[in-house]
């Protein structure tokens, strides 16, 4: 990436929208550099980060069953980590295929979360569900030891109808981003995602831990326009929406709703709206 | 088994109706009450418990009493406020503290230069809402 592609996109509204994001120079910056007290380089680089975040989550957890005083605490560690180390955030359908066009190379891969938690790991290309983006994907390709299946390498073109494709059978977009650098993390990976498989979901809707935060935008609906087929409540991965019984309509927790667009692509009767979610006075600080 | 923790940085907010210039809530058709996407509003009717075995009238104009009862739902889309016709309802929000050099919105990925630019924005917009109050 040029001179030019890093001043390009500086101004961009939205964070993902920055091209630097997703650029060879964030890429090899040193990550521990966020520290800035200690600043010399962590043995092992970012798998000694990555390494510390595990257990961590996992003392939570059992805190969560066993000492009820400590799960805050951990809690707010495990966050902190986080940020630092990988985060995800919920995109709308749009906002993905703009992801791929900023984004080049690009491969398939197989998914960690289904390899960490089902041993269960894709070879058929026309079956996986996470998109490698960006230059990462080379080392992911030379280390087959740990990334089992691979980088498929794949078109731009053929990467915008596999996100349509996986949108229509009702999984979420999700970006993954890779350690904090130089005011903001590296983008790395494009997944789509459902509710039992997904680490990032699961961690986020039964501890609390904000691995996964909410996206841009808010499904807003309107009762005038609903005739209450409640489709919508199928397709919501998050659980935000519930039938109203007493109006046979349906109503969407605005706190629970993540704005990935499933509900508003399925409604035939635009009766559901995606607004920004920085609109809102409440909503603009809960991510 | 969903949890929830108590979030800090969430602002806390409480939804005011004024008795006084919500007298007449049938002509309105309970705005607040249809408007509302998070279902904040709830009609109770207006004699308290002692005086329950009065014979309702709907027609009254002091039979009914509309109040923000579910606050900690509701979002600031500022929906009732737009659409009250006597306007009785207030909002206010307390903002929680940020420290210098942090971003705003507590957004853990946002650089501060974009956050400064949708500051802005946002502050504009927020002009535009009657009947919002920020502590």
């Amino acid at each position: 990436m040029c001179d030019i592609c890093f001043t390009h996109n500086a101004s961009a509204k939205i964070w993902f929208k920055d091209a630097k994001r997703y650029s060879r120079f964030m890429y090899h910056r040193n990550r521990v550099d966020l520290a800035k007290k200690n600043t010399k380089r962590i043995k092992g680089g970012t798998a000694a980060i990555e390494a510390a975040a595990g257990p961590l989550i996992a003392q939570a957890i059992d805190a969560y069953n066993l000492k009820e005083e400590r799960f805050p605490d951990l809690m707010r560690a495990a966050n902190r980590l986080h940020v630092q180390v990988q985060g995800a955030q919920t995109l709308t359908l749009q906002d993905s295929l703009d992801l791929i066009d900023i984004s080049s190379p690009v491969c398939f891969i197989h998914c960690e979360c289904r390899k960490f938690k089902y041993g269960f790991v894709e070879r058929d290309r026309s079956k996986m569900t996470c998109l490698g983006l960006g230059i990462g994907m080379l080392r992911w390709q030379k280390t087959p030891a740990r990334y089992v299946a691979g980088a498929e390498w794949v078109d731009h073109d053929e990467a915008r109808e596999w996100v349509i494709k996986w949108n229509k059978k009702g999984l979420v977009q999700n970006l993954m981003n890779f350690g904090m650098r130089n005011g903001g993390p590296y983008i790395g990976g494009l997944c789509n995602c459902s509710r039992p498989d997904c680490a990032s979901i699961e961690n986020r809707l039964r501890y609390g831990e904000k691995q996964l935060i909410k996206g841009e935008r808010v499904a807003i609906h309107n009762e005038e326009k609903c005739t209450g087929c409640f489709k919508c409540i199928q397709r919501c991965q998050f659980g935000a929406i519930a039938a109203d019984i007493r109006k046979g309509k349906v109503q969407i927790d605005a706190q629970m709703c993540f704005g990935c667009g499933l509900c508003e692509s399925t409604c035939e009767f635009d009766a559901i709206e995606l607004r920004n979610r920085r609109d809102f006075p409440i909503l603009r600080y809960d991510w | 088994m969903a949890i929830q923790i108590k979030n800090l940085d969430i602002p806390t907010i409480r939804v005011k109706v004024d008795r006084e210039k919500c007298q007449l809530p049938m002509i309105c058709d309970y705005k607040c009450y249809t408007k509302c996407p998070q279902g904040v509003f709830h009609v109770h009717s207006y004699p308290n418990v002692s005086r329950a075995f009065m014979k309702p009238n709907p027609n009254s104009p002091k039979h009914y009493l509309v109040a923000g009862s579910a606050a900690p739902k509701c979002i600031g889309c500022m929906e009732c406020t737009k659409h009250c016709p006597e306007d009785a309802i207030t909002i206010e929000i307390k903002i929680p503290e940020v420290k210098e050099g942090e971003n705003p919105y507590k957004h853990p990925f946002d650089s501060i230069e974009v956050a400064m630019e949708n500051q802005k924005r946002i502050e504009e917009l927020d002009s535009t809402y009657k009947g919002l109050k920020k502590i």
